[in-house]
């Protein structure tokens, strides 16, 4: 498939900050696309330099292989849902949602607004103003108000940032659902990892303004190119002292015996069992270090146990 | 908790019955009594007070005080809006000087600036005899008592009501929704239109009210600005407690200006 949306070497330079360093990045048409990274990691810049709200300073941006260079936002067939949803607050549910159509002079908005409306489930709350909606609510007004448009990209900005815990899982899924039904092209910023892995066809992970990795979520999970990317994504014991040679703690296996096979074994001491839930995690002290493993039942403190991992779920990095 | 409430509010409600209440109540008997020799009032009751209002010589002014503080109002509008928009797009920092700066002119008294307008704009003023010093006019221009001065006074002496509500309904809309405007493919002259001036709404009511409220009532602006055809009510009831001596004219006069402003202002609610 082809690139709906290709940034190339693009840059956004601050007098003594890059926010955003050589970025270069393509987003397949009909893709869910995530951008993650840290608070402060560029991710937010970027996508206010693909939405118009910035320029950049050097680099091109382009959608469906134009630049968009000297476009202004209010022409880029692009839309914004915002982190927290900058809904216009004199207008009413149907009057936040109508705006762009407005703009754009479609005649037909009755049906467009109704239809929007019962994509995200607020039909019945035509008339009501941002202020009576809940958090969750104000959110799929903000997503509707978006959508009615059918953007070439739909951009958003930590959608789920805002919402409470126990509501964020479910809007995630609702998400996902809408991204598939409507076609359209998404590009999510997160900071948060268990959301950009749930949710994408591909991340791009960024650091200090830079992109360090591209891949699906499986790729960065399992062969994060950095070391950042892999800690960012997950827990690593570090096998080595220079960040060289990690391996996941769901891939580390503990035991009072030792297996015998072709795994990497150390042996080691209990220091404590962590509850998490679904499973402990163990942490040992072994002569490469710290060891952290997972499993279905608790160690105790100063146990003799040996932990390994097969070579396979090792992550290397070259310096 | 009821009662403490009741307590709480008691010093405020004390105050509201005896500086508003009771006075307007006065207000309102003298309106309704007859003439005393040297001021004041006298016996019989009587409705003569207001059925002299009806003169299309008192109805003339009516009307000239609300087209001059409507106008007045209008100005400070189209002058301030802006003024508060960019005072509510400046940096935190600069924001706290820029409304100090706004300020300022309250730190003398609206007697002495009104005074100063007077020097500026008078035949020998400042104004006229630096035109006349720089040969770009031969006469003296008419600027002062004249309509268009108590129309300057007025919009120079109320501006800040204006521009202070104003900036606080501007102050509170976020950059973002200029963005979410933008984005939705509004340009800049649409987004401030449909976005900006709806939210800024409450900020200009509010502050359209205080300069309308202001203007109407005004005497002094009038009395030394304007001329012998620019009487605003204010100077009528003035007139009425000191040199006329018929306080029950008077009184009637500020009746029936308040009974206007509300229905005026409820008119505009509608």
């Amino acid at each position: 498939m082809a690139a709906i949306l290709e940034l190339r070497g693009v840059s956004r330079h601050y007098p003594g900050h890059r926010a955003v360093h050589n970025v270069s990045l393509e987003v397949e048409s009909g893709a869910f696309y995530s951008i993650l990274g840290p608070s402060g990691c560029g991710k937010t810049t970027t996508l206010r330099l693909i939405a118009g709200f910035d320029e950049p300073t050097s680099g091109d941006i382009l959608l469906d292989g134009k630049p968009l260079q000297n476009v202004p936002a209010f022409e880029r067939p692009v839309n914004t849902v915002f982190q927290r949803y900058a809904l216009f607050p004199h207008l009413t549910v149907e009057g936040n949602v109508e705006f762009g159509l407005r703009r754009r002079g479609v005649r037909d908005c009755k049906t467009k607004v109704a239809e929007a409306l019962e994509m995200v489930h607020l039909t019945g709350k035509e008339k009501r103003m941002p202020s009576q909606l809940s958090g969750g609510e104000q959110q799929r007004v903000a997503l509707a108000r978006s959508l009615v448009l059918e953007p070439r990209v739909l951009l958003l900005d930590e959608p789920l940032s805002a919402l409470d815990p126990a509501l964020r899982k479910s809007v995630r899924a609702e998400l996902k659902a809408l991204q598939r039904r409507t076609g359209i092209t998404f590009v999510f910023i997160t900071h948060d990892q268990e959301e950009a892995l749930s949710l994408s066809d591909r991340i791009a992970v960024m650091n200090k303004g830079e992109v360090e990795q591209i891949g699906s979520p499986q790729d960065i999970y399992v062969r994060p190119a950095t070391p950042f990317v892999a800690t960012f994504l997950g827990d690593v014991n570090w096998i080595d002292d220079a960040s060289k040679l990690g391996v996941r703690p769901e891939a580390t296996r503990i035991g009072r015996e030792s297996p015998g096979n072709g795994a990497r074994i150390e042996s080691g001491q209990v220091r404590q069992s962590v509850f998490l839930g679904h499973c402990f995690h163990v942490e040992t002290e072994t002569s490469r270090g710290r060891i952290v493993a997972e499993a279905a039942q608790p160690f105790a403190a100063g146990e003799n146990v040996f932990v390994w991992w097969h070579a396979a779920d090792e992550m290397r990095f070259h310096a | 908790m009821h009662k403490l409430r009741a307590w709480f509010l008691l010093p405020a409600r004390l105050v509201n019955f005896v500086c508003f209440v009771v006075p307007l109540c006065i207000v309102l008997a003298y309106s309704l009594l007859s003439r005393g020799v040297y001021g004041g009032v006298e016996q019989p009751w009587t409705f003569e007070n207001y059925r002299r209002l009806v003169d299309p010589l008192y109805l003339g002014i009516f009307l000239r005080s609300f087209w001059i503080a409507g106008l007045a109002t209008l100005l400070c509008l189209v002058l301030g809006f802006p003024l508060a928009w960019f005072i509510a797009r400046s940096s935190v920092r600069r924001r706290t000087l820029y409304l100090n700066l706004v300020m300022i002119p309250f730190w003398t008294s609206f007697l002495v600036r009104t005074y100063a307008w007077m020097f500026l704009l008078r035949d020998t003023g400042l104004i006229n005899t630096v035109l006349l010093a720089t040969g770009i006019i031969a006469e003296p221009l008419p600027l002062l008592y004249n309509n268009g001065a108590v129309l300057l006074g007025l919009v120079y002496g109320y501006l800040p009501f204006l521009v202070l509500p104003v900036y606080t309904s501007l102050e509170k809309i976020d950059l973002s929704m200029m963005e979410a405007a933008a984005d939705l493919g509004a340009r800049p002259i649409t987004a401030f239109w449909q976005v900006v001036v709806p939210m800024a709404k409450p900020g200009m009511r509010a502050g359209s009210i205080l300069v309308f409220i202001s203007c109407i009532g005004t005497y002094l602006t009038p009395d030394l600005l304007g001329g012998s055809k620019t009487i605003m009510i204010g100077n009528v009831v003035q007139n009425q407690f000191t040199a006329a001596r018929d306080w029950p004219f008077g009184a009637a006069c500020s009746l029936l200006l308040m009974g206007l402003v509300m229905l005026f202002l409820r008119s505009d609610e509608l």
